[in-house]
């Protein structure tokens, strides 16, 4: 049970009714946003600060929509939260990303079927989510040999420290997975 | 020594815009007409910083919490975290509001925050916890913070300042962003 209220219709308030749209319009929902953002309708001001960056980090750059979401799953998996791994495996689905490739950074977390390249982004993203001083210049050295350059390597170290955060809002906040309400 | 340029001076007119507003918002490191380094440090991602300076602006900058309180538990949380450019950056920032040496100390030496108020402690406890493990975090400590009065409005606002500060500490910690004002030194 969700510990914090749910708009789903935002009627005709002038701060909910164009950020859900927004919302929407992005891909991260279909008759009202998921209930991560819904969950936040209470206060419009601190939902129009989460979606702005949401929006940058998760939804727009540059590196490939796959690996952004391979992140968050990887990430969302460790730190054990329910809501964002299955909601980013839903999202990888919907990628058409092959099964055992996700089944090998959701379940057995092992990477075994990862490519290398992507294999290296996710290590990195895990090393910063955990641990982030842990992060050593040979980590940086690795993702350069692979072709990223400085600001991609910011769009790991960000989606990764992303994660983290919808992370705790989903589980202090005790949202209900999407189409799972009141079962 | 930061692993990425700190773009002190943009070129960038979009750049520019966001450093304008920044600055209007007290983000001043430690020159009067620059952010502080770990908003310029992300400055190679001019969308990504985008991202993050409207999360931090939103929860941090404004809201309808004291700004003591906010600079507060993101401090306990640097503190917790062990992110040494955090702790250093709010506890500036607390000195300059004026709030009193031994609450400052209080929230920096003392895990069990004698010195800070009932109210303002239990703001705190709730906000460690949700740093550290937001799964931990209970109906009970809800109640205790409607208790103290807080809406729930206010209460998300607390969360939201506890998963800012993580976000915060990642970056700063990743990125080895070199503390404002120590840029020179070995």
């Amino acid at each position: 049970m969700a510990r914090f209220q749910q708009i789903r219709d935002p009627g005709d308030h002038p701060q909910l009714a164009p950020l859900y749209r927004e919302i929407i319009d992005s891909g991260m929902g279909e008759d009202a946003p998921v209930n991560w953002f819904t969950s936040q309708a209470e206060r419009p001001d601190i939902l129009a600060a989460t979606w702005a960056l949401a929006k940058s980090v998760a939804l727009q750059g540059t590196l490939p929509p796959t690996i952004k979401q391979m992140i968050i799953v990887l990430v969302s998996s460790y730190n054990n939260c329910r809501y964002c791994r299955v909601t980013h495996t839903r999202a990888l689905e919907a990628l058409e990303v092959p099964r055992e490739l996700i089944d090998s950074v959701t379940t057995y977390l092992d990477l075994a079927k990862v490519p290398p390249q992507q294999r290296a982004i996710l290590q990195f993203a895990l090393k910063t989510s955990q641990n982030p001083r842990s992060v050593t210049d040979d980590d940086f050295q690795a993702l350069r040999d692979y072709g990223l350059n400085d600001g991609e390597i910011i769009e790991v170290a960000m989606t990764a420290a992303f994660t983290n955060f919808i992370n705790t809002w989903s589980e202090v906040s005790a949202i209900e997975i999407d189409g799972e309400e009141g079962t | 020594m930061s692993r990425f340029p700190l773009t002190k001076h943009p070129e960038d007119p979009e750049l520019q815009a966001l450093y304008q507003d920044m600055l209007a918002h007290g983000m001043q490191g430690n020159e009067e007409d620059v952010p502080f380094n770990a908003l310029t440090s992300m400055a190679e991602r001019p969308d990504i910083l985008t991202g993050m300076w409207g999360i931090t602006k939103g929860v941090v900058a404004q809201g309808t919490l004291p700004p003591t309180l906010k600079q507060m538990i993101a401090m306990t949380i640097a503190m917790q975290n062990d992110c040494r450019y955090c702790t250093v950056g709010h506890t500036r920032a607390l000195e300059m509001m004026g709030v009193p040496t031994e609450v400052i100390k209080s929230c920096t030496a003392d895990p069990e925050l004698a010195d800070i108020p009932p109210t303002q402690r239990a703001i705190l406890q709730f906000a460690l916890k949700t740093a550290r493990d937001p799964q931990s975090v209970t109906d009970d400590d809800f109640q205790i913070l409607h208790g103290h009065g807080l809406s729930d409005g206010e209460i998300m606002e607390v969360v939201m300042m506890a998963a800012w500060s993580n976000l915060l500490n990642t970056w700063t910690d990743v990125s080895r962003v070199v503390v404002d004002g120590e840029e020179g030194s070995p």
